[in-house]
């Protein structure tokens, strides 16, 4: 049972208080909803909302974006990622929902933090350390604090997801990649515990034209780097069925 | 990979009403002094429309104004006895009880209106704005609020009605089974169309026609929300809705709206709505029920239309795209 | 547990009350200012009928702890009517029988409300997006969104 909200202003206050104990909240979408219906194991709450953590600023091609930057706030700022962003939940969640606290949601959720594996992105936390996505694991008491990634060039991007309905859903299967000369990264999302890199179908497609025979063999190849799992949206067997084709479908800027 | 697009329909007929051991509704009306007719019912409106609708029977039997008439349903304690507004029998029973009640407060404001203007209460007719007036002599003419008062505190009349519809028990003919179990029977037919993505065996419906044959349509706009919203319900239930989405197992059943699915705005058909009126005689204007039947149709009309589009037999709902996908695969042969 | 005062701005108006320690918006609204339009369909922010402007922004009330939403200015459904006047995405509503049992009504007004503020145009793609978050088990949604766009046309 919740007995007090911390709210600290800066984010070395909120380095501390989260290394004192008590649960990190930055939008509330996911920890309010489980506080509304509890019990929960936590007695205190620490807001983000106040520790000047948003705000998106572009360096030289590099953004910085601030861990409580809602996704409305980056949909406006960041206009590559209109699209990817408008496939993350509903306008009234993501008025809320912070790039910070998608990092920290289970998959099939936590599809920006598949664009940001995809960007390669390092995560900033409250000690000035930054590390790339790729290797960070969060640990208890640990404030994010901002993410970096560089802005891709225009047509290098690709993001699509499969959901069971055409908005507000959570992810059959998430495909974002920057494709870029020899930079090819491409991230799932939906088909494993969390976001994953597929290195097989980044070899596929690395200094590929990206045909349709070349797309369709990155597909497939993709199926080696997933462990996908059962749940009320899809099952396991399906994910890995429909997979290859929607790997394809982010390529190829039809209407899936 | 292909869109397939496939049509196909279904038709239903549902009855109005139940029979258990006799299926009534009771409905109580007066004046107030000033001429707003009020209307006790203990009959929920749930947002189907029943105030609406008995209101629109009560006005036009009395003959006045939409506007007088006051709908009370506050107190399942205290006011008039109701089965309850379920097995669509809300309109059919609760109208015909408020049409009974209407008519006898009607005879009644007639009657002192007869008095007030000296004439016989046959001579007089209501013009639907208010007034009651001498046939072929208008100026002669009293307004409800003015008959309202006068029939309190001058005549000490009433101006009030009781109503009740009782549909009454049928019991089977032992020799025969013949039995009238219900009042009236509705209609409808839904031809659906859906394009189904062979790679994902992923259902769009893109389209529902309707055509709902129920007595007399008392309020065409409310119909038409009922049938569309009842065929959204039932392209739901087709394609989208479980709680056991891996029955028998129990696992991951749905914890939140996210996780129960639902078609969002985004997912909605095109829908096209015809009402057909064959009016029902013991029906309120001929009124037959439309409050269940409307999510029934579209189910099998839509997997009706995925067979069209793409040979496969879907039999277990939800028409999941996995349920769609394995059938398709199994098709070529490709399993 | 201590409760905290909160002080926000309630359709126009100061409100300070007591709220217990991560209290929702939505509850503050119902239980200590007696608003009741904002209706607590799950809790758990996957159904929009709780949605309210805070800021101007359309947010699930639910999911926002209003201690940490000091001083914010708030909008509830009771702030839209002029008095006994309807706005036009109220009229418009009723006018399209967009409205059956209503348990949704308050939020996609909300809803509607910033959209219109924001853009007062709107596409109908537009207006489906921007309800996306709004869950209607009536309707089938179409009449809302004539509704809306209706009343977008309205306020020309």
């Amino acid at each position: 049972m919740i007995t007090a909200v911390r709210m600290p202003e800066s984010a070395e206050a909120a380095a501390e208080a989260a290394a004192r104990g008590g649960r990190v909240m930055a939008g509330g979408t996911v920890v309010m909803a489980e506080v509304n219906t509890g019990p929960v194991a936590d007695t205190e709450l620490i807001s983000l909302r106040h520790a000047g953590l948003s705000g998106i600023t572009v360096n030289e091609g590099v953004a910085r974006v601030g861990a409580t930057t809602t996704f409305a706030e980056l949909r406006s700022g960041l206009g590559f990622l209109s699209e990817a962003i408008r496939t993350l939940a509903s306008p009234t969640i993501r008025n809320l929902a912070t790039v910070g606290g998608n990092l920290f949601v289970p998959q099939p959720y936590g599809d920006f933090a598949v664009c940001l594996l995809a960007l390669d992105a390092t995560v900033e936390i409250a000690e000035g350390q930054e590390t790339p996505i790729a290797e960070w694991n969060r640990r208890p008491g640990e404030i994010v604090t901002a993410v970096r990634f560089a802005v891709p060039r225009e047509g290098t991007w690709f993001y699509h997801k499969a959901m069971r309905r055409k908005l507000n859903s959570a992810a059959i299967v998430t495909v974002a990649a920057v494709v870029d000369r020899d930079t090819v990264r491409v991230a799932l999302g939906g088909v494993a515990p969390g976001p994953v890199r597929s290195p097989a179908a980044e070899r596929v497609l690395r200094g590929q034209e990206l045909t349709r025979d070349v797309l369709d063999a990155a597909g497939e190849a993709a199926l080696a780097d997933i462990d996908p799992r059962d749940d009320a949206y899809a099952s396991a067997w399906y994910r890995r069925r429909v997979l290859p084709v929607h790997v394809r479908r982010a390529f190829q800027n039809e209407e899936a | 990979m292909a869109k397939l697009k496939g049509r196909g329909y279904a038709s239903v007929n549902y009855p109005t009403g139940m029979n258990l051991g006799g299926d009534p509704s009771q409905a109580l009306i007066h004046s107030t002094t000033t001429g707003t007719f009020v209307v006790s019912l203990s009959s929920v409106d749930l947002g189907q429309g029943l105030k609406t609708v008995v209101a629109q029977c009560a006005a036009e039997v009395l003959g006045l104004p939409f506007e007088n008439i006051l709908i009370d349903t506050a107190d399942t304690d205290t006011g008039p006895h109701c089965m309850g507004t379920f097995a669509s029998r809300g309109t059919h029973r609760v109208g015909n009880a408020v049409i009974m009640a209407a008519a006898e407060a009607r005879e009644v404001m007639l009657a002192v209106a007869a008095d007030e203007l000296e004439v016989d209460p046959g001579d007089l007719e209501t013009d639907g704005t208010g007034f009651i007036a001498v046939k072929g002599a208008e100026e002669k003419r009293i307004h409800i609020t003015d008959l309202a008062l006068a029939a309190h505190f001058k005549h000490g009349r009433t101006i009030s009605g009781r109503g009740i519809f009782l549909k009454e028990q049928s019991t089977v003919v032992p020799e025969t089974g013949e039995m009238d179990p219900d009042s009236c029977q509705a209609h409808a037919c839904t031809v659906a169309v859906v394009e189904v993505d062979d790679e994902t065996g992923v259902v769009e419906v893109l389209e529902m026609h309707n055509a709902y044959e129920i007595g007399r349509a008392l309020n065409p706009a409310m119909v038409t929300q009922q049938v569309e919203g009842g065929a959204w319900m039932g392209m739901s239930h087709a394609l989208f809705e479980a709680t056991e989405p891996y029955y028998p197992a129990r696992d991951h059943g749905p914890a939140d709206f996210t996780e129960y699915l639902m078609p969002g705005p985004a997912d909605i058909a095109r829908q096209y709505s015809v009402i057909l009126e064959r009016p029902a005689d013991n029906g309120p204007f001929g009124a037959k029920g439309i409050g269940e039947m409307t999510a029934n149709a579209p189910i099998p009309a839509i997997a009706n239309a995925i067979f069209d589009a793409c040979g496969v037999r879907v039999e277990t709902m939800p028409f999941t795209p996995e349920r769609v996908l394995r059938d398709l695969d199994a098709l070529k042969g490709t399993t | 547990m201590p409760s905290s005062v909160v002080n926000l701005t309630v359709n126009g108006r100061e409100q300070e009350f007591l709220a217990r320690p991560a209290e929702s918006l939505l509850t503050s609204l119902r239980d200590r200012l007696g608003l009741m339009a904002a209706k607590r369909g799950c809790a758990q922010g996957s159904c929009g009928t709780c949605t309210v402007l805070v800021d101007d922004k359309p947010v699930m009330s639910c999911l926002v702890a209003v201690e940490t939403i000091e001083a914010a200015e708030v909008r509830t459904l009771e702030g839209v009517a002029d008095g006994e006047r309807l706005d036009e995405v109220q009229q418009a509503f009723l006018d399209g029988f967009a409205t059956q049992c209503g348990f949704c009504t308050a939020g996609m007004i909300m809803t509607a409300e910033a959209l219109l503020a924001e853009n007062p145009d709107p596409t109908h793609d537009e207006v489906v997006e921007a309800i996306s978050g709004n869950v209607c088990r009536c309707t089938g949604y179409r009449a809302i969104v004539a509704a809306i766009l209706d009343a977008a046309g309205r306020r020309k």
